[in-house]
């Protein structure tokens, strides 16, 4: 994970690192690493999924990767090998905690954070690494508001979303999703190869071609959410190899209704429609 | 016992604290869209309108779905949603012609036939206060929430059909929106949320919202219509739709909850095609019940338990939480301990509340 990294940077020392200078640099506003060291260091990740490891494939399947830290998101990673901290106390009900990184990029030499999380009863050391500051928080879904403590002073970072409160000072505010938003712009379009040489002159089918056995479906098409009945599988997101075909229910040529499905993306999420239509026989 | 409920039902909210309260919903549903209630990977089944009614029946039976939305394929546009209002009314429609609910019946109307015979009998018998429309009513992907949740209530409709269709070539059915997922994106926001509501914190019972037997509550005017589990099914179909209410508590002879009909109750007459062999006014209604029970439906379950209940003095914000559990319509108020029925709450109740409808 392209986070891990820089949190081990962090740790072997701030300012004389000249690789890690560099790359903020690059990108002044937050602490960015590159999207190959992602890829490369990913261990046990994504973690397997039931419908993956049934798979008689031989290709890899397309993996979300999160979108990189900018201006305007708060940050996330998506990573099963962090555990939760053990001295974080949530109030209220379990829920499911999701990590989430929270950066400071204004400097200063002691930087804390407190948040609506806890009610703002504890403050958090974030850690430093040259000119940033960053924590990982484990928090389940939904809406925080939270401050920076910069060197003793009360703060807010421009960079993430903030708001007023109703006692008029600046609070950030922290959007904390249970999903990976699928990062539409680095799915790269199909390039749909040429016609193929040859005229529309063929004949129509006959009833010879008819008899023929059809092709074997593509073993990929399985994986169809179609017809799964377990609500926790059917959620999963569809692999995108079976987006856009047109299936049909096995066992509906000799009812007077046959049921039409197809997948399909819509920015990022997947519809699965499932049609019920009268056949004429 | 009845002068503490009274006392604590003069302790009405300040009406700053309800201004403030409307205030942030508004902004917060005007910001949201309805393509954030899209799950990540979802499933939406629809249904032919040339399909016959027994077969959608049927359908909807089995795939467990109170409604599904209508595609006119010779159109290629989608026309209206099959509801349990629907099958409510052609049962009720063919048991008053005297005839018994013959299967070949249901079987040679098609779905766009009965709601073209639906527009008829709408000019007889004064169902709605909304005209009959043939418009689909429905919502783009980024409609922002309060447009759709505003669409939901002025309907008077359970759920709307999201659709994609401006720029496209053809319209891209995406989800069916109800005021379910609207209440969760708004508990969510206040969940954890240091925003400073004290009208959260209030005990439901001074909030006038819902509808209550007299003296607990703040009553809306509304009667709180109940019956007994031995009444015939006609009358509770009846009541469901004179009333314009979604589900009707069950009581015992002391006024405690047992269980509650729903109008998505109607898909399990479908069972072993139970709608053909029975007359509406002599099935009772704990037969029905049982019909339901032995269904595989779990529409409308939440937790293996079909009737949420709270006590008057949860907080506005506990009520909310529950509201917004998957499959939960209504909430039962009733008094700890013995189950009394003190009122009901809807969803439709409470966003009534949060725009200042009536």
């Amino acid at each position: 994970m392209g986070n891990v990294s820089g949190r081990d940077e962090i740790e072997d020392g701030g300012d004389d690192d000249p690789s890690f200078r560099s790359r903020s640099d690059a990108d002044p506003g937050s602490i960015h690493v590159s999207r190959i060291r992602s890829v490369d260091s990913a261990e046990g990740w994504p973690p397997e999924s039931p419908g993956r490891s049934r798979s008689p494939l031989v290709f890899a399947p397309q993996i979300p990767v999160p979108p990189l830290p900018g201006a305007g998101d708060a940050p996330r990673l998506f990573n099963q090998q962090w555990v939760n901290e053990p001295d974080q106390s949530l109030d209220g009900p379990f829920e499911k905690g999701i990590p989430t990184l929270i950066t400071w990029n204004h400097g200063g030499n002691v930087v804390l954070v407190e948040g609506s999380w806890d009610n703002w009863t504890s403050r958090k050391h974030l850690q430093r690494s040259g000119k940033d500051h960053a924590i990982l928080m484990v928090l389940p879904s939904g809406v925080y508001q939270y401050k920076f403590i910069v060197d003793g002073q009360l703060r807010y970072t421009p960079d993430l979303p903030f708001a007023t409160d109703g006692m008029g000072s600046i609070t950030n505010i922290l959007d904390v999703h249970d999903y990976v938003p699928e990062n539409v712009e680095s799915i790269s379009e199909f390039n749909l190869p040429p016609s193929p040489n040859s005229s529309y002159s063929w004949s129509f089918p006959t009833n010879e071609d008819f008899a023929k056995v059809p092709p074997a479906v593509p073993p990929q098409l399985h994986l169809t959410v179609l017809g799964m009945q377990n609500t926790d599988e059917a959620s999963l997101k569809p692999q995108h190899v079976v987006l856009n075909h047109l299936f049909i229910e096995k066992g509906s040529s000799s009812q007077s209704m046959v049921a039409l499905g197809l997948t399909h993306r819509f920015q990022s999420k997947y519809v699965t429609v499932v049609l019920y239509k009268p056949v004429n026989r | 016992m009845p002068d503490v409920l009274l006392q604590e039902t003069t302790l009405r909210v300040p009406e700053a604290d309800i201004g403030r309260f409307r205030d942030h919903i508004f902004e917060l549903l005007s910001t949201r869209t309805a393509y954030e209630l899209l799950p990540d990977s979802g499933k939406v089944i629809a249904l032919d309108s040339n399909l016959p009614v027994k077969q959608a029946f049927h359908i909807l039976y089995e795939q467990g779905i109170p409604v599904a939305p209508l595609l006119d394929t010779y159109k290629g546009e989608f026309v209206g949603v099959l509801s349990p209002l629907d099958f409510i009314l052609i049962l009720k429609a063919l048991s008053n012609h005297g005839s018994n609910l013959a299967e070949e019946e249901l079987e040679s109307h098609t779905i766009s036939a009965w709601k073209e015979a639906k527009q008829h009998l709408s000019r007889q018998i004064v169902m709605h206060q909304r005209q009959s429309q043939r418009q689909l009513i429905h919502a783009e992907p980024y409609d922002s929430l309060k447009d759709v949740a505003l669409k939901i209530l002025q309907n008077q409709v359970a759920t709307v059909p999201i659709i994609s269709s401006r720029g496209e070539s053809f319209p891209h059915l995406l989800y069916l929106a109800s005021l379910s997922e609207i209440m969760k994106c708004i508990c969510r926001h206040f969940r954890h949320s240091s925003v400073s509501l004290p009208i959260l914190q209030q005990a439901i019972c001074t909030i006038p919202v819902g509808t209550w037997i007299q003296r607990i509550g703040e009553s809306n005017g509304k009667h709180l219509a109940m019956l007994r589990p031995n009444e015939s099914l006609s009358s509770a179909l009846a009541l469901l739709v004179q009333a314009q209410v979604s589900s009707i508590p069950i009581i015992d002879d002391h006024d405690c909850l047992l269980d509650a009909y729903s109008r998505s109750d109607i898909t399990s007459l479908a069972k072993d095609n139970a709608y053909a062999r029975i007359h509406l006014d002599d099935m009772r209604i704990y037969q029905a019940l049982q019909l339901r029970q032995e269904s595989n439906s779990h529409y409308g379950f939440y937790k293996g338990q079909r009737c949420q209940m709270c006590l008057h003095s949860d907080s506005l914000q506990k009520v909310m939480e529950q509201l917004a559990n998957p499959g939960v319509r209504r909430l039962f108020v009733v008094e700890a301990g013995s189950n009394r029925v003190e009122g009901i709450i809807s969803l439709s109740d409470v966003f009534r509340f949060f725009f200042s409808l009536a």
